[in-house]
């Protein structure tokens, strides 16, 4: 039986991780260090490549999936239509907050897998209720 | 210690040897901090050898994610 998952990673989380210069680096270095099993959106990884394109260059952004492969007990959520859909729903309920597709689908998962834990610096990933480990 | 040969280019040897020179250390010693640094520490898993492979400066960037990407700030 796979193990329950534990705590939602946010992008802000890898890269506060990832960045040595985070003031949160510290924290998520000892979070990761040690991983309870682990969710994240497809999304996220999107936005952490994205992240790594933009700040830096290709290598860097590949290096961030290497990452990723790496990181043991993992679930990485897909995103199609019915995530759209259940995603979309979050967005217009939050429609006074500038959310992002992966903040929602971070929250539509949290909601849906019934996650207690989220590891963000972000606040819109506490906009459920759910206690972020920052 | 464990004797290997490693092969490298000449641009890559000429700049290692070097750096090698400025640091005051053999091409050798050179090469055996290069594969420390990118080898993960001792007892901790492979992933942990990225964590804090970036350095911007930035001690809020993992807050500000959405502007980098999105070209937004909140």
């Amino acid at each position: 039986m796979a193990k329950k998952i534990e705590c939602y990673v946010d992008t802000s989380a890898f890269i506060a991780f990832l960045d040595r210069s985070d003031s949160f680096h510290a924290l998520f270095r000892r979070l990761f260090s040690a991983p309870p099993p682990l969710s994240t959106s497809s999304l996220v990884v999107a936005e952490g490549h994205g992240w790594f394109l933009r700040r830096y260059d290709r290598n860097r952004a590949i290096q961030f999936l290497t990452f990723m492969d790496a990181l043991p007990g993992l679930t990485v959520r897909g995103f199609d239509a019915s995530e759209l859909a259940k995603t979309g729903r979050i967005v217009k309920k939050f429609a006074d907050q500038n959310l992002t597709l992966a903040d929602a689908h971070g929250l539509a998962i949290m909601r849906e897998l019934r996650i207690g834990c989220c590891w963000s610096t972000d606040r819109h990933l506490g906009l459920d209720g759910v206690p972020l480990v920052c | 210690m464990i004797r290997t040969q490693v092969s490298l280019d000449e641009h890559e040897y000429a700049v290692a040897k070097t750096e090698a020179r400025s640091l005051g250390i053999s091409v050798a010693e050179f090469v055996r901090r290069a594969v420390r640094e990118a080898l993960p520490p001792r007892g901790e898993g492979p992933w942990m050898k990225f964590a804090g492979f970036v350095e911007t400066g930035n001690p809020r960037s993992s807050q500000s994610i959405d502007e980098m990407v999105y070209g937004q700030k909140d």
